[in-house]
């Protein structure tokens, strides 16, 4: 009996230890360390921009003349705020790194997961929706919904580009050596760059990147605000730039900035969230074309879905995307329908531990970055991965941001024209793992915005195209095993979203980056 | 998302008619003793405290847990026990299409320690303290409320029993515990709180809990009843957001108030029934809860022993 309890008791001692010892602390972003370029692009300032901005029209002070009492004096400005660093000071160079683009980007998914909470429904069951002018008043503005969330991310990612394209050429007309190498008591906290530090590329990227965030997600201003303060001290810090360089990227980045969100006031987002009188119109319209309508099956009930306009949204590089809008899908009761709802039955009926776990893997659903901001995660790995620099890092994500939001585009033109309906309304009874989006099924928003990404990033990353692609398709499984799309959902919307990205490639190719 | 505390304070009670000169003050088998029970409990809400807004949702309906509790009481020696429960849960919501699931939850096994017994004139003071470890069973999801079997979490509980039984059979009895909860795993690798976490662990916080009950024999030996309240409560996490699903790394609260009776046939053929209901009034990100409870027991005599 004695030896019993001791067994016990030591399995009880053996256990607690071991719990104890797993506690870590859950990393809140993404950890990876600064590092040195693959390359450094000094022909970049001639490459295409997105907004096709002449940098050149940009303008910007010259710089200190080496030499002058000037010069010297933010030097050593420079060399006294980059030694006797605080731990606190050294853990923000640690947090930004040499390639803040990444943090940038990081940033905005977080808002994306903050604000993606669709409206609750009031005493009424009705659901008032968030009021850009009145953006505090719950529902809070934004709702970061997938197509909110893309826009956001195409219009940040795009200006990076943009701006540093623009800094890049300023930085061959205005060629400087880095100060570490004209002064030795500066403590450069990352290895060097390899191009002139003036104008500071990261000046113009937070720059615009603050702009940007601020308009997409006005209620965060005194976040972002703090995120930009600290990120150009850092600029300082680190050792990188002087506050001549980084005066002078800001000027770029708010420049930039600007034009972007000239363009984002008339894309058409404004009028993407329609009244019940013009979603019910397009609703009818779809049950004249083709004797159905998607409902919402929520009680309350939303009457609107999300976005039925957003399928009118200006887009970056597909002309017309009822020029690539598919077929009509199968008509219910048709035999192709009734296959796919055997598949559907049959998964959930058996449905194994690896299909849970890739549906929810990839549910990216409600207080989550959103899929656009999943595959902005894979693609920051990528480019660490690569080392790229700041320039090359911002055009993959130019690309592949505006080919998500493309794609994001096209598909809801195709939700909302057939307007079809999900299998949890066309089967009675059928009961899914994951909530049902507020949008009509086909074709699958997951899996067009998947396949323009893995297409996009297969083209930038040759040697990654199959792993990307491959990620695509389980992104466009794991919708069918969640028992919340039909298998033509997925696979139309694979081919969609691929012919989405041939436009965005086709610019790529011609960019002058190549 | 919650856990079956108040079984466990039910169970020792339950399985503590040994003979005649003890009463439920007793709380412990004697040695090489064992008892056995098997426990069914509904537990349903319309409601739930999304943070402190309490609401209806009508995307879940009703919430109905159903948990059948396996467990086994064993007298290491007569101040020493060990009790093992296997609870099997099957969740449903009446509204809304998310599916429910069903499968074995967190198998935990506890040993408890007699500290003190002191009998006085006007009656009996005992106290006790109880250490236990949960773990779970199977693969089941914790990200998935409210329809999650449980926290995914394993667990270190410590309780200390106070009990105090008067000479004409009213009782009185607390119990305060520690609970230490470990990381759940969830099935995706990034999530949001109320901040961005980059990881497919989930820290599910510690919590308290506190129960008290008060009660009689009404006939002796063979019907008993008691009131109750219970209170559990977790040491951090966050609030649900508006219109969020919940999550194991919610701060959780929960108080309720209970009655319960246990009936113990005269005849000694080692059977016990025992039937509760408790009603929750007050909390924060669970469902305000009402659980229905209903149990046999069987004691074995086969080793009888003056221990």
């Amino acid at each position: 009996m004695k030896k019993i309890i001791f067994c016990f008791t030591s399995a009880l001692i053996s256990c607690s230890i071991l719990l104890i010892s797993c506690q870590k602390d859950i990393p809140n972003y993404v950890e990876f360390e600064a590092y040195e370029w693959s390359g450094t692009d000094p022909n970049g300032g001639t490459w295409k921009t997105i907004l096709d901005i002449d940098p050149s029209t940009i303008s910007i002070p010259s710089p200190q003349l080496s030499g002058t009492p000037e010069y010297r004096a933010s030097l050593d400005d420079l060399a006294a705020k980059t030694n006797n660093l605080t731990s606190s000071q050294k853990q923000s160079i640690q947090y930004w790194t040499n390639n803040p683009t990444i943090r940038w980007n990081e940033i905005a998914r977080s808002l994306a997961a903050k604000y993606n909470l669709a409206p609750a429904p009031n005493e009424q069951g009705q659901y008032p929706g968030p009021d850009p002018a009145n953006p505090d008043q719950y529902p809070l503005f934004p709702f970061a919904h997938p197509p909110y969330a893309c826009r956001a991310f195409a219009y940040l990612s795009a200006s990076q580009f943009d701006a540093l394209v623009v800094s890049w050429h300023h930085k061959s007309v205005h060629t400087q050596a880095e100060h570490a190498d004209v002064d030795a008591r500066i403590n450069l906290a990352f290895p060097k760059s390899g191009y002139s530090p003036y104008p500071s590329d990261g000046a113009a990227v937070t720059a615009t990147s603050l702009a940007i965030l601020k308009a997409m997600f006005p209620l965060e201003h005194a976040y972002l605000d703090a995120k930009a303060a600290e990120m150009y001290q850092v600029l300082e810090w680190s050792g990188q730039n002087t506050q001549s360089d980084i005066a002078a990227g800001k000027l770029i980045g708010q420049d930039i900035a600007q034009r972007y969100l000239q363009r984002a006031s008339s894309d058409g987002m404004r009028q993407a969230q329609t009244n019940r009188t013009v979603s019910d119109s397009i609703k009818n319209a779809a049950f004249q074309r083709f004797g159905w309508q998607w409902e919402n099956l929520e009680a309350p009930q939303r009457p609107v879905g999300i976005a039925p306009k957003y399928g009118k949204v200006r887009t970056w590089f597909v002309p017309d995307v009822t020029q690539i809008r598919p077929g009509p899908p199968p008509a219910p009761g048709s035999a192709e329908f009734a296959e796919a709802v055997r598949e559907l039955e049959s998964v959930q009926k058996n449905l194994t531990n690896e299909q849970r776990k890739i549906a929810n893997w990839w549910s990216d659903g409600l207080s989550s970055y959103t899929p656009p901001g999943h595959w902005n995660r894979l693609a920051c790995d990528y480019i660490i991965g690569d080392r790229l620099n700041p320039l090359r890092t911002a055009r993959v994500l130019a690309y592949m941001n505006t080919a998500i939001m493309d794609a994001g585009i096209a598909c809801w033109d195709v939700k909302y024209y057939y307007h079809y309906p999900r299998p949890s309304q066309a089967v009675v009874g059928f009961k899914t793992i994951l909530g049902i989006p507020n949008f009509p099924s086909y074709t699958s928003g997951h899996s067009t915005f998947s396949s323009a990404a893995a297409e996009t990033l297969a083209h930038l990353f040759p040697q990654k195209g199959n792993e990307a692609r491959a990620w695509a398709r389980e992104a466009a499984e794991s919708r069918i095993y969640a028992g919340i799309h039909f298998r033509f959902d997925s696979e139309v919307g694979i081919d969609q979203g691929k012919k989405v990205s041939e436009f965005v490639i086709a610019r790529a190719q011609t960019d002058g980056a190549q | 998302m919650f856990r079956n505390l108040i079984f466990f304070g039910l169970f020792w009670l339950a399985c503590v008619k040994i003979s005649a000169q003890t009463h439920l003050d007793e709380i412990l088998m004697k040695k090489s003793q064992l008892c056995i029970a098997g426990i069914g409990t509904l537990d349903t809400w319309d409601r739930y405290w999304e943070g402190t807004l309490l609401r209806p949702n009508g995307n879940i309906g009703d919430l109905n847990r159903t948990t059948y509790n396996f467990m086994a009481a064993y007298g290491l020696s007569s101040r020493l026990n060990l009790l093992v429960n296997v609870p099997y849960l099957r969740t449903e919501a009446t509204q809304g299409q998310l599916r429910g699931v069903s499968g074995f939850q967190d198998v935990s096994a506890f040993l408890k320690y007699q500290v003190i017994e002191k009998r006085g004139t006007a009656g009996k003071f005992s106290l006790l303290a109880s250490g236990g470890f949960s773990t779970p069973m199977t693969n089941y999801l914790p990200d998935y409320a409210p329809l999650n079997l449980g926290l995914g979490s394993q667990e270190l509980s410590a309780r200390a029993i106070a009990h105090f039984i008067t000479n004409d059979g009213w009782f009185a009895r607390t119990t305060v515990g520690y609970l230490h909860r470990t990381f759940a795993e969830i099935e995706r690798d990034y999530y949001y709180t109320d901040i961005d976490h980059y990881s497919a662990f989930v820290d599910v916080p510690d919590a308290l809990h506190t129960n008290i009950m008060v009660g009689k024999w009404l006939i002796d030996e063979v019907f008993r009843t008691e009131i109750g309240y219970e209170r559990l409560q977790t040491l951090d996490g966050h609030d649900i957001r508006r219109q969020d699903v919940g999550f194991p790394s919610n701060k959780m609260e929960s108080s309720r108030i209970g009655l319960g009776v246990q009936y113990y046939p005269p005849s000694n053929t080692g059977f016990g029934f025992v039937a509760q209901y408790w009603q929750t009034f007050a909390g924060r990100n669970m469902g305000k809860s009402q659980i229905y409870m209903l149990g046999v027991t069987y004691q074995f005599f086969t080793q009888k022993t003056n221990i």
